[in-house]
């Protein structure tokens, strides 16, 4: 965009002279006139603008369509597998990158991860001492972390306090039922664990906890395809690659439950529509710059690298029988825009559908792979767009700077020349009281000499 | 002739003096030095006037008085001439002002982007 140079202010003239007021009106004249011819240069400031305007426009359509077929491509390469489950209110599954589709038996849910969690055997009141001698051992897992307590803080809130102060990954609180203090200490994590509070740890160590088998917490226990598989979460993302699966319940006896990962239509769908959305964008800003009129960016060079990108779209041709768009229900209509056609994309059996994914290639190959040529047009410091813009953007600066020298120079000239005129103004003041004198002098020097004034008539 | 006219002549040489510089500088187009020398000339021009004499010059004086007061019109004619011409020049870097001020796109009388063809 262009940028302001400094701001004209109409030079202000102030004489002796008759002539001052005159002159002024003559230099507010001169400038208004001056702007009549410049119709020419301050329109082709403001088309540039407009190109602009449009070019960023347009560059985000294209950028848009090149996202689309980057998805396509994304969705061919990974087959378009999505992940399902037989029953998700034992587990549900999410395809995070596998690449081939397969099948998963699930079965002997027999528990979830939880936390483990323990509560004091006893109550207490807010002053009592709860370790015998002042000093009591945490255990978690294999670890064990000694409290060494004072009288101040040899209490429940103090113990609880002093538990979270070790940030081990338990939190202790003090449960309040009716007027009773019971201490609670809970992991921070699920997963089977050990988890207990001793007191007098290197004497007579007495735990002061109900730790049992049923609070230690649990790992998540199934099988998968026939092994045993044991987690310390209900999200499980380590065992089958590219997938992960959330356990929310556990199976029924003899019951299985079947993971499936197979191509998932509606993403290649809804990646067919994206395509068609951006494309059909992008398709009515291109039809305005090829009006008859003609839009600002008509006779760019851009214009016409982004329709041979659009026509190579529409005319892809691969091999095989799922060959072009065509074929998946992408219809090219009377006005150039695409259609998506749902219904010829639900009638593709599973076999077809696994050849669609030839059709949508990766980022490199079939329809993903057209992204490279629009990838050209919009990519945001190399593209040609980008390239266009910064000629322009260089070209207004530097035109900025000269003219903002210019105006500096003509300010510097424009005082100098003041201060002539004001001096031309004053002598010619001056002059003309001198000369006044010197015709009264005469005057009267010939009234001396001849009598009478010889230039009278 | 009398003795108060030796002063008369030598203000009046240089009257003659001032006025031939003065003439030469506006001619040239050096209106600043030419003021300064406008405003010694009125200086000597007043204090010609405050001893001319009410008895007759001598015929050399008087041409030299007349020959001031007529190059003193040639040079109010000079002046004004240079001060048309700065008047001219300043018209003209006001234009190029203009010009220059909405080339880049700050122009007084655009308020959308274009000026219209009147003026």
């Amino acid at each position: 965009m262009s940028s302001t140079s400094s701001s004209f202010a109409p030079l202000q003239f102030t004489g002796i002279s008759q002539y001052s007021t005159d002159f002024q009106q003559i230099l507010t004249r001169a400038v208004s006139i001056a702007q009549i011819p410049l119709l020419g240069l301050t329109n082709e400031q403001t088309t540039i603008d407009r190109q602009e305007a449009t070019l960023g426009n347009l560059g985000s359509a294209v950028s848009n369509v090149t996202s689309s077929l980057q998805q396509i491509g994304s969705l061919g390469l990974g087959q378009a597998l999505g992940a399902s489950s037989t029953n998700s209110t034992v587990v549900t599954a999410t395809a995070t990158g596998a690449t081939a589709p397969a099948n998963y038996s699930i079965t002997q849910v027999s528990s979830l991860a939880t936390a483990a969690s323990v509560t004091s055997l006893a109550s207490y009141s807010p002053t009592q001492a709860v370790s015998s001698v002042g000093k009591m051992q945490l255990v978690y897992g294999s670890n064990t972390y000694i409290l060494n307590l004072t009288a101040s803080n040899n209490n429940v809130a103090g113990v609880a306090a002093a538990i979270n102060a070790l940030g081990v990954g338990v939190n202790a609180s003090v449960l309040t039922p009716g007027n009773s203090a019971y201490l609670a200490i809970s992991a921070n994590s699920p997963g089977q664990t050990t988890l207990k509070l001793i007191d007098n740890p290197t004497g007579t160590p007495t735990e002061i906890t109900n730790s049992n088998a049923s609070n230690q917490g649990s790992n998540t226990n199934f099988y998968l395809n026939g092994i045993a598989v044991s987690s310390p979460n209900t999200t499980v993302n380590s065992v089958i690659p590219g997938v992960t699966l959330k356990f929310n319940g556990t199976t029924a006896v003899n019951e299985t439950v079947t993971v499936r990962l197979a191509t998932d239509r509606t993403q290649v769908a809804s990646a067919l529509q994206g395509l068609v959305t951006s494309y059909n964008t992008l398709k009515s800003q291109m039809d305005a710059q090829f009006t008859t009129a003609g839009g600002p960016l008509s006779g760019n060079n851009i214009l016409y690298q982004i329709r041979r990108a659009m026509s190579s779209i529409v005319q892809y041709q691969g091999s095989g029988e799922i060959s072009n768009l065509a074929n998946v229900g992408v219809q090219v209509q009377q006005n150039g825009q695409l259609s998506f056609d749902q219904q010829t994309f639900n009638s593709l059996s599973d076999a077809q559908i696994t050849k669609v994914m030839n059709l949508l290639g990766s980022t490199t190959t079939g329809i993903g792979g057209l992204q490279g040529s629009f990838s050209q047009i919009s990519a945001p410091v190399t593209g040609s767009i980008a390239t266009q813009t910064a000629y322009w953007n260089d070209r207004a600066a530097k035109l900025t700077a000269q003219i903002q020298d210019r105006n500096s120079a003509i300010s510097r000239l424009q005082a100098s020349i003041n201060s002539r005129l004001q001096a031309a103004d004053a002598s010619i003041a001056a002059l003309t009281s001198q000369q006044s004198v010197l015709t009264a002098s005469i005057s009267s020097l010939q009234y001396v000499s001849y009598g009478k004034n010889t230039q009278s008539a | 002739m009398m003795d108060i006219c030796e002063p008369i002549e030598e203000l009046l040489r240089e009257l003659e003096h001032c006025t031939e510089a003065a003439l030469a500088e506006a001619r040239s187009g050096n209106v600043l030095d030419a003021s300064k020398t406008i405003e010694y000339r009125g200086d000597v021009v007043r204090r010609l006037t405050g001893i001319l004499p009410a008895s007759t010059l001598s015929y050399q004086d008087w041409n030299r008085l007349v020959i001031v007061h007529f190059q003193g019109n040639q040079l109010a004619d000079a002046i004004n001439q240079a001060r048309m011409e700065a008047a001219a020049r300043l018209v003209e870097m006001s234009r190029q002002q203009a010009l220059l001020d909405c080339m880049a796109g700050v122009c007084p009388s655009s308020s959308s982007g274009q000026i219209s063809e009147t003026a």
